[in-house]
């Protein structure tokens, strides 16, 4: 009853402490808000369209016409600019102007006609690699596509049955089935890796202070006596209340923000709402730990910016962590976001069950666990030297 | 005139002994620049992603379907991981991660193709991740191409066509992909020059701003104001000295070595990058002075503009397109000196673009520099004025 009575004491001491301090409510309760709202809405218009190109047409005939047409009706390019030459086409390159340029050359309808093969050229800027896949996607299916218009008015004038002459088009031909997010959505795939990334940030930004601060301030001494020397009550009565607030936060990005945005889940919520609650306590868990070893409050932040600054980077959400050097992938083991992700992308998008996500979840308890265990072990030996101090 | 340089130097002294005192700031811009450009710029050290992992399903287990997954296997972006003849076993693998695509070789394959039948393989992709399933979405085409060729030649040659003209007639219109300035479209060459050059303003920011908001938190307003004899112009300059030459030489340090070791090739023109680049430094000087003079903590400036940079780098038009963001986040970003920065930047290095090509991006990046400088100012003489009347 009276470790009852200390919780409950140090409970109300951290909520004094987080309505006092405006750095730490506006950590946790309102920077979320705005982030998140704010990197939701970088993306969206969610796909990339109208991408600038431009256009050197020295046939100016009916074929490349069609062909500049086909180009425009995709929707991912837009024809800004027509030029003369390749030089020119070089320039709008170097002006930032454009991130494609199509050379069609003077012969394009003629030598087809003559039964020839004739070739457009696309340049592609590829120091922009979402921009120039989006381009020679669009670009091969046009071509792809205006070969086989082509073929099948040569083969009919041949007089070669008609469905002979589908097939000997486009005898092999691929189905793509783009599971998850078939839109290749930069809403749907960035923005649920982004936010958990930015949320571990600020619950670790947020929990390096937990015990720093009060080393920082002095006032160890009075948390210690607040919670009656209980070591339990010093844990549960400073987590409490952060991980509340943690959880309503959690809560709100997958009940509302998500949902909001249209980034829907595959299956239940429920298996992923337990999964993301684990990602946040490990999260909260590491970065307590770090604010018992640590006791200038500055320089666990530091810390924690060190940690926290690339997790989304190595995390291998964007760039696989196979193609890392090895020093990297182990520097991304020691992340909890490195291993939320996978899970989640399971869990949220592939609707797999809570089992399907078992390592992940055994991932994120070992930070848990052995935070814990480093925190308490550390607040003991505090207490100790304080108890020391004072006989 | 004298004595104005001799408060001028007093006030880069006074900085320099603050910065080597303070482990924090020493740390911030002394050793995480260096340290996170190689640490960042080293992830990428094999630059591309190969032999991404995926499963065949073959029903048809024929020449045909074995030509194929060897093809498919041969292509440097994919590696078959393994081939079964159970759909719902892959889909399982597909689930766990342990593959990144399936490729569905239907039955009967080899024998509709040699009845001149066409076949539809199919291809499964885990598109939760964008870069691996263009890979293997790349890989399948390439091969499926490769094979539709071949068969339509052999299909034009059994029509009566002649050997070359079947070989003319497979595409009459081709498409020739001709990649520029990132000519082997390396994952590295796209994203390390920007990460960089990001690290580097961040790291500028935050360590420019631990210091004028410390000299909130320790009450050294006032002997800074007695330094510069009251002018915050001079309080300007004297506290921007010392970062302005200290990023300028990271700046070439960048350009030179770490573009070097990290082989990202410079195409571009160093005088227009070195105008660029100075006028970065300098808006970021002059933001920091205006925005960590409200701040009463060090510890604030750090938590703030932590959560900067990733809004900015993903709002600069680096790696989405520009006029793919929202009206609203343009307008801002507009606003951002690393906006023109990031789209001169890369032109300048990679593309060489020289002074006139980014003349544009030049007068805007000056703009928001002059803007930003005059805000800064005005926000000093502000910060100044209660010691209006004190004995200083």
């Amino acid at each position: 009853m009276a470790s009852e009575t200390a919780i409950i004491k140090v409970i109300k001491r951290e909520i004094k402490r987080i309505t006092n301090n405006k750095t730490i409510y506006l950590l946790s309760i309102f920077l979320p808000f705005f982030l998140f709202t704010f990197l939701a809405y970088i993306y969206n218009e969610g796909v990339v369209r109208q991408i600038p190109i431009a256009v050197c047409d020295l046939d100016k005939s009916e074929l490349s016409h069609t062909y500049l047409q086909y180009i425009e009706s995709t929707g991912s390019m837009k024809i800004v600019n027509y030029v003369d030459s390749q030089d020119e086409l070089m320039d709008e390159f170097r002006k930032g102007n454009i991130y494609a340029g199509i050379y069609i050359p003077s012969d394009l309808e003629s030598v087809i006609k003559k039964n020839g093969n004739s070739t457009i050229i696309f340049y592609n800027n590829t120091t922009n690699l979402i921009t120039s896949n989006i381009i020679y996607r669009d670009a091969t299916v046009i071509s792809k596509k205006i070969s086989g218009s082509i073929l099948l008015k040569k083969l009919r004038s041949k007089g070669i049955p008609e469905h002979n002459i589908l097939n000997m088009i486009n005898p092999v031909s691929i189905e793509v089935q783009s599971l998850y997010n078939p839109y290749y959505n930069y809403l749907i795939y960035l923005v649920p890796g982004l936010i958990p990334a930015m949320l571990q940030m600020i619950i670790m930004l947020v929990s390096v202070l937990l015990i720093s601060s009060e080393f920082t301030h002095k006032t160890f001494n009075e948390l210690l006596e607040t919670a009656n020397f209980s070591l339990l009550a010093v844990f549960l009565g400073k987590s409490i209340p952060h991980i509340l607030i943690h959880t309503a936060t959690s809560l709100g990005i997958l009940g509302i923000l998500y949902p909001a945005v249209g980034i829907q889940p595959a299956g239940s919520l429920l298996p992923v709402l337990l999964f993301f609650i684990c990602f946040m306590f490990a999260s909260f868990f590491l970065g307590m730990a770090i604010s018992v070893i640590i006791h200038d409050q500055l320089f666990a932040t530091e810390i924690a910016l060190f940690i926290n600054t690339p997790a989304f980077i190595f995390s291998g959400f964007v760039y696989p962590l196979w193609a890392m050097p090895e020093a990297h992938t182990i520097f991304s083991q020691l992340m909890p976001f490195t291993h939320f992700l996978d899970g989640f992308l399971k869990l949220y998008f592939m609707g797999a069950s809570l089992s399907e996500a078992g390592s992940e979840f055994f991932k994120l308890g070992i930070f848990i666990l052995t935070s814990i265990v480093v925190t308490l072990v550390l607040l003991f030996h505090q207490k100790r030297k304080y108890l020391k101090c004072h006989r | 005139m004298s004595q104005v340089i001799k408060k001028y130097i007093n006030i880069i002294k006074r900085e320099i002994s603050r910065i080597s005192k303070d482990k924090n700031i020493f740390m911030m811009i002394i050793i995480v620049p260096v340290f996170y450009s190689f640490f960042y710029g080293s992830l990428y050290y094999y630059k591309t992603e190969k032999d991404v992992l995926i499963c065949v399903v073959d029903m048809d287990k024929s020449e045909f379907s074995r030509n194929f997954i060897q093809r498919l296997d041969a292509n440097e972006l994919t590696k078959v991981d393994v081939v079964l003849t159970n759909l719902t076993e892959a889909k399982e693998l597909l689930e766990k991660m342990e593959v990144h695509g399936i490729i569905f070789i239907p039955p009967d394959s080899e024998s509709d193709l040699k009845s001149n039948k066409g076949i539809t393989i199919k291809a499964y992709l885990n598109t939760t991740r964008f870069l691996v399933s263009n890979d293997i979405n790349k890989s399948v085409n390439q091969t499926a191409f490769s094979f539709g060729d071949d068969s339509k030649k052999i299909l034009f040659q059994k029509s009566g066509f002649s050997s070359r003209a079947s070989e003319e007639m497979i595409e009459p219109l081709k498409v020739e992909n001709k990649p520029l300035f990132n000519t082997l479209e390396t994952y590295g060459d796209f994203l390390i020059p920007g990460l960089i050059v990001l690290i580097i303003h961040q790291t500028l920011m935050i360590g420019m701003s631990e210091s004028m908001s410390k000299e909130r938190e320790e009450n050294t307003l006032k002997e800074l104001k007695r330094i510069s004899g009251g002018s915050a112009l001079l309080t300007l300059a004297g506290k921007g000295t010392f970062y302005f030459l200290l990023y300028s030489a990271y700046s070439f340090f960048i350009f030179t070595v770490i573009f070097s070791v990290f082989k990202i090739r410079f195409e571009g023109d160093y005088a227009a990058l070195s105008v660029l680049t100075m006028l970065l430094i300098l808006s970021a000087i002059f933001f920091c002075i205006l925005v960590s003079s409200f701040f009463k903590r060090k510890i604030i400036s750090l938590q703030v503009l932590a959560f900067s940079s990733y809004p900015i780098f993903l709002i600069s038009g680096y790696i989405f397109p520009f006029q793919s963001l929202p009206a609203g986040i343009k307008i801002i970003a507009t606003a951002l000196p690393t906006t023109p920065y990031f789209k001169a930047f890369i032109r300048l290095t990679q593309m060489n673009a020289g002074m006139p090509d980014v003349y544009p991006e030049l007068v805007h990046l000056f703009m928001i520099a002059v803007v930003l400088g005059v805000l800064a100012f005005a926000r000093l003489k502000m910060v100044y004025k209660p010691f209006r009347n004190q004995e200083l």
